[in-house]
């Protein structure tokens, strides 16, 4: 079993598409570091000086005008909730109109910690998107070119064979995940030292740039593993594409806007409940009673765990059809 | 199962279900023996099944029903155990595409234990040391069979399954391929050759199988084959055809005119000929003995039972297999 991990990890680390795809996301990994040196640098005397005008013009004109806007709004809300069927949902915040303030137009101060967060949070779409077809590829690849028929009359046993390409995969992907927001993160501690802005020290906040970095290296190789599973049921690199296409676009866009309440079960929801710590929806929640029925937007929340426990869930399924078919399918 | 068998099968059925749902027979209940040693030619018209049959023996697909050994283990349930006894180029050979050759055969050869030193020695066998690192799919058909054999030489197998090795080769690859296999045999080897041409079997086989439509229809040595299938016919030259034949035909042989020739069944002795029509002074130009060749046998055996899906024979009908140097 570890003979053949070892030769499908050489095999990983060898395959063309594989070495191109990992250099396209550590590419972009470095495009990820561009921006995080451009949040990082504090503004230039020229963009102060403009926020300064436009704060100026601003100001100017709320002090001319500001008790009339608020007056109209409140108008505006009035209104609009006695034309409602649910004036509870009818909310503009006139009560939070108040004068304009600087820091508005010169954005926020910059944060090693906030910044770093939101710059990972996308990054972590790339490393799961990724793993999934290069690891799909890496398996596929044998099944349509006709080579796992030959590797099977060296190595026979299919369950060895099902698991050393299916954990070479995940095995595989650590390192990239690992090298790719490694380069993020340190890139952007680079740009914040360099600037001396924000607090350049980890924080220790679980939300902090570092635990979502961990748990982002940690679902790679997860996803690399439901990626290479597909690979074994569709045999086929587009059709793995076409695999994961459909799921997102049928399943976690068309279905999930259509039956709300299927969102805590959607993978992405849960993904981005693991990288972020939760993850937050709405569903609309409705009571009657003796002034009729009322409706209202209510947040609900994915916890980490939930997450967790969703992914690890459908990766063991995935896996374990994947490996009932190979060991029944005909190899022709 | 006797272990002087290489393989042995017994009932061996494989069926598939084809796109309008109906199940078509690939292989019906086959009976196959192939003994330990020697070239062994497995032979059938295009799609009678060999290439499945060979899938199977190697744990490919799976049959539907029929067992199967080879070296005497039952397969595919110890398969593993006898694999690294088994090497086999299964149709087309197939490798990664973008690997060198010597890539390919490092990771095979690592898959199995096998030293990777191994790899130049069996590169160097085929005649392929000078090409290793260039990528497989840059091969032309001839290496990329030369390749598949270094491939079933890093286990240094006592069983080597070659199905359709001469596909697409030109005449100097088939030569080589055929050399190839007799020099293994000659090593001790067992070579089994799938092949729906008759004549590159006959010149290497020692014994052969003939499969239809998923049966088996006859087996032996190719020399009883052929005996069992000639007729004994003898080619007469002469000038005055019509009148030689009436001369032979009164001595109560088969006589059957063929353009200016007569050909006479029934194993009559030449010189039984040449005495017959010298003493009606007819003098012959030309007395050849015909050879029948595995060609002439397997399109016999095989008359009506030609490629496409299984259909049994009619009601009533047996087709027993033939069996070479048993009374027929």
């Amino acid at each position: 079993m570890s003979r053949l991990l070892r030769v499908e990890l050489d095999r990983f680390a060898s395959r063309t598409l594989i070495r191109l795809g990992v250099a396209a996301i550590l590419v972009i990994c470095c495009f990820a570091v561009v921006s995080a040196w451009d949040a990082a640098s504090p503004p230039s005397q020229a963009e102060q000086d403009q926020a300064k005008l436009y704060y100026e013009q601003a100001l100017a004109d709320w002090e001319a005008n500001g008790e009339q806007y608020v007056e109209d709004c409140r108008a505006q809300e009035e209104a609009d909730k006695a034309a409602s069927d649910d004036p509870a949902l009818v909310d503009y915040g006139c009560d939070q109109m108040t004068a304009p303030e600087l820091e508005s137009w010169l954005g926020g101060e910059p944060s090693f910690e906030g910044d770093t967060t939101m710059l990972l949070t996308p990054i972590s779409l790339l490393f799961v998107l990724a793993p999934v077809l290069l690891a799909g590829s890496f398996v596929s690849a044998e099944f349509s070119t006709g080579s796992i028929g030959n590797w099977l009359t060296f190595a026979p046993r299919r369950v060895r064979v099902y698991l050393s390409k299916v954990l070479a995969a995940g095995l595989a992907t650590i390192p990239v995940a690992a090298v790719g927001v490694g380069i993020v993160l340190a890139g952007s501690w680079a740009a914040f030292q360099y600037y001396g802005t924000g607090d350049a020290a980890p924080p220790a906040d679980v939300s902090s740039p570092v635990h979502v970095a961990l748990r982002i290296v940690a679902l790679a190789p997860v996803v690399a593993v439901i990626g290479a599973a597909l690979g074994f049921l569709a045999r086929h690199t587009a059709a793995v594409l076409g695999v994961v296409l459909a799921w997102l676009v049928l399943v976690e866009a068309i279905l999930v806007n259509w039956v709300r309440e299927l969102q805590p079960w959607t993978l992405a929801l849960n993904v981005q409940a693991w990288v972020e710590g939760s993850a937050p929806y709405q569903l609309v929640e409705c009571t009657v009673d003796e002034s009729g029925q009322s409706c209202q937007s209510v947040e609900h929340v994915i916890s980490q765990t939930q997450g967790a426990v969703y992914v690890g869930v459908v990766a063991l399924v995935v896996v374990a059809v994947a490996l009932l078919v190979f060991r029944r399918r005909d190899v022709s | 199962m006797s272990t002087d068998l290489a393989i042995s099968t017994r009932g061996l059925r494989k069926t598939y279900r084809n796109r309008r749902g109906q199940r078509a027979v690939a292989v019906g209940g086959l009976d196959l023996d192939v003994p330990v040693g020697g070239v062994h030619g497995f032979l059938g018209p295009n799609g009678a099944g060999k290439t499945t049959t060979i899938r199977m023996l190697l744990g490919l697909i799976r049959a539907d029903s029929g067992t199967m050994t080879v070296f005497g283990q039952t397969v595919p349930e110890r398969l593993p155990d006898v694999i690294g006894r088994v090497g086999a180029i299964v149709e087309q050979p197939k490798f990664f595409p973008s690997f060198s050759g010597r890539k390919n055969l490092t990771m095979l050869a690592r898959a199995i234990d096998a030293p990777t030193s191994l790899v130049d020695v069996v590169l160097s066998d085929v005649g392929l040391l000078d090409r290793a690192d260039d990528r497989y799919k840059g091969y032309s058909l001839g290496m990329k069979q030369r390749l598949a054999i270094a491939a079933t030489l890093l286990k240094d197998p006592d069983l080597l399954i070659f199905d359709e090795p001469t596909n697409g080769l030109d005449p100097a690859g088939i030569r080589e391929i055929r050399g190839t296999m007799r020099g293994l045999a000659d090593r001790g080897k067992t070579v089994l050759v799938s092949s729906h041409i008759l004549a590159e079997v006959e010149q290497v086989a020692d014994t052969v199988s003939i499969i239809a439509r998923g049966e088996l229809i006859a087996s032996g040595s190719v020399a009883d084959l052929i005996g069992a299938g000639a007729a004994g016919t003898v080619r007469v030259g002469i000038a005055d055809v019509p009148r030689a034949q009436q001369v032979l035909g009164a001595q109560g042989w088969t006589v059957r005119p063929e353009g200016r020739y007569l050909l006479v069944d029934g194993g009559v002795a030449p010189a039984s000929i040449t005495e017959a029509l010298a003493a009606q002074r007819l003098f012959v130009d030309e007395l050849v003995p015909v050879r029948v060749d595995l060609e002439s046998v397997f399109l016999d055996l095989t008359a009506g039972r030609g490629p496409g899906t299984h259909a049994p024979p009619p009601e009533g009908e047996h087709r027993p297999a033939h069996h070479a140097g048993e009374a027929s």
